[in-house]
């Protein structure tokens, strides 16, 4: 155990002093940080209206059965709010006690109007020229935002992979395995160690990176399930890289091909007709995505991780006992 | 301490052998050379030897342990000092050590002693990849004595070192020597061999040629006269005189009687020369 430890103490120390390797650690966060900004966040995929706490409860409520209501003590308050970056409408009282709404400017349609059509139901006036229907179909996500994440949290756990992979070829390019090879150390000992970083990294990544997009709603837990499989998948993924590549630009290209792979997983459950997916099947990283995407979108089962997970696991399972050999003759 | 027997080795697992029925044994606290051009052998030998390659046939075992079956102590025993630089570039000297000395499950020597004693302790903390080449050559052999070794390989350990590093470095390896560690040296080196080593073995085309201390190789091999620079008559003559019959006994003897001796020189083979005559070909 001790050895396993100083391994990945080891891979760990070496892989934020290579510049490259910081920008693989580092890089799922970062564009987490820049899709918070450009995407809507969790919230706005319903209405939002910011209200002034001191409105009767009659008007508080009525704007509660069209979306999330946020209370302020001041109009200043609201008015900052409604600056924020995210789509709100703020709503508040004049002197006489009739109800205006302020807006940024650049809302979208509903934001805009539907606060009207509320006014306008609280003040009884029935215009017959706005006809509006608004019907919960129970969707709480932006598609940008659970096709989004779910990217860049699959990026994050075969990223963890490449990894591993830079480490061995390291290993190899200054045969420092060779030093290892003559030390205690068994290959069982090696492979755990190297993959540790693989299976840490990715599951701290996924983490952060739905605390950065605010999706704190999901279920942790199916969240790890997928994380922990797919962590899997990436080593053995990362193993191959290191195990072929000869030095860092054969390994920058084999990681090329990986992320290929990874790309068409996700391109393909986006674009490609459910009913035709089935070719995608044989990919782990496809069901990793699909597991992603249901968990953010808070339609995935434990029946459907399930399968999922076996899946991940049994594909997985298969790729390495194709290039198990090779891997352990790279290793040599 | 290490016996070879019948030792044959075929990467191709052919009849085209790399190493060919080597034979040989090495007594506890010995330091054993082990010469021969490259392409000789002599690597894959080592590699067996400590288990980097497989045994495919013959005997080898160190301690009284087979190199068939590698066991936890057989790695405890052996030290390996590689002769390339092969170390973590991105980790100080003293962090490759420390993480090196966590490899093992005997206790280990002090990393930051072992790299004041090769001359590394003002830069233990510098990364490697900031090493020249010879700091490089003195982290991988001062790693290579983590462990304590009872038996210790060393390849071309002086190697690109300037004669005063190299000069320490084999001051160490004596005092390791004087401790009871038993030495296997490979290097085409012959005039580090001859200083280190107790036996040398000569190794061509996979096989050993010849064993012998330097001593006798020398002895038994070179001439035995001395080559003699003296005045005669105001003019500096040089002449080979041997030191077996008695008509140069006798001219050597006058020479030292009337003074006239400039210079004086054995005329014992270096054991580069015995090389190229036993085997035909130079060492590099």
């Amino acid at each position: 155990m001790n050895r396993i430890i100083s391994i990945f103490r080891r891979d760990f120390k070496s892989s934020v002093r290579e510049y490259i390797l910081l920008y693989m650690m580092i890089g799922p966060l970062l564009l987490a940080l820049g899709f918070s900004m450009i995407i809507p966040n969790t919230e706005s995929a319903s209405l939002q209206f910011a209200l002034e706490a001191s409105l009767d409860q009659s008007i508080v409520d009525e704007f509660n059965k069209y979306g999330s209501v946020f209370l302020f003590e001041s109009k200043e308050e609201i008015i900052n709010r409604v600056n924020g970056m995210d789509d709100i409408a703020g709503v508040m009282s004049e002197k006489e006690g009739s109800l205006f709404i302020i807006l940024e400017g650049n809302e979208t349609h509903d934001t805009k109007v539907v606060p009207q059509k509320i006014i306008r139901e609280i003040n009884g006036v029935n215009d017959a020229s706005i006809s509006y229907k608004i019907r919960d179909i129970g969707v709480k996500r932006s598609p940008i935002s659970i096709i989004g994440s779910a990217a860049l949290m699959i990026t994050a756990i075969i990223l963890g992979g490449i990894i591993i992979g830079f480490n061995i070829i390291e290993e190899k390019e200054s045969k420092t395995i060779q030093a290892l090879n003559v030390t205690m150390m068994n290959k069982m000992e090696f492979i755990i160690g190297k993959s540790l970083l693989g299976f840490v990294l990715p599951v701290a990544q996924v983490y952060i990176i739905l605390w950065l997009l605010k999706i704190d709603d999901v279920n942790k837990l199916m969240i790890l399930v997928i994380v922990l499989s797919g962590t899997l998948t990436a080593s053995v993924l990362g193993f191959l890289i290191g195990v072929i590549s000869d030095n860092q630009i054969a390994g920058v290209m084999n990681m090329k091909m990986i992320y290929l792979a990874t790309a068409a997983s996700i391109v393909g459950a986006m674009v490609i007709p459910e009913s035709s997916q089935f070719f995608l099947y044989i990919l782990p990283t496809y069901w990793i995505f699909v597991g992603f995407r249901d968990i953010v979108s808070n339609t995935a089962t434990w029946h459907q991780i399930i399968i999922n997970l076996s899946w991940i696991l049994g594909m997985t399972f298969i790729l390495f006992m194709l290039i198990k050999k090779r891997i352990i003759r790279g290793l040599t | 301490m290490l016996n070879v027997k019948g030792l044959y080795h075929s990467y191709s697992k052919d009849e085209h052998y790399a190493v060919q029925d080597m034979t040989f044994q090495v007594e506890k606290g010995e330091i054993f050379g082990f010469l021969g051009p490259s392409g000789a052998g002599k690597s894959t030998t080592q590699s067996i030897l400590f288990g980097l390659l497989e045994l495919q046939r013959g005997e080898v075992s160190i301690d009284g342990m087979s190199v068939k079956k590698l066991s936890d102590d057989f790695f405890n025993m052996i030290g390996v000092s590689f002769e390339s630089p092969n170390v973590y570039k991105n980790l100080t000297g003293l962090e490759n050590l420390k993480f090196y000395s966590k490899m093992f499950n005997v206790a280990t020597e002090k990393p930051e002693e072992l790299l004041k004693e090769v001359g590394l302790g003002k830069d233990m903390n510098k990364k490697a990849s900031q090493y020249s080449k010879g700091m490089l050559q003195r982290l991988v052999f001062a790693r290579s004595m983590i462990n304590n070794p009872k038996i210790w390989f060393l390849d071309e350990p002086t190697s690109g070192l300037d004669p005063e590093t190299a000069s320490r470095i084999k001051a160490i390896i004596k005092r390791k020597k004087d401790q009871g560690t038993t030495i296997f040296l490979t290097t085409h080196n012959m005039n580090i061999a001859d200083e280190l080593c107790d036996r040398v073995a000569f190794v061509n085309d996979g096989k050993i040629i010849l064993i012998d201390t330097p001593q006798k190789l020398k002895l038994r091999y070179g001439e035995r006269s001395v080559k003699v620079e003296f005045m005669d008559q105001e003019k500096l003559r040089t002449e080979f005189i041997s030191l077996v019959d008695k008509q140069g006994q006798s001219q050597l003897q006058k020479l030292v009687e009337t003074g006239r001796i400039v210079t004086m020189h054995s005329q014992e083979a270096s054991l580069e020369e015995i090389f190229i005559s036993v085997v035909g070909r130079g060492l590099i």
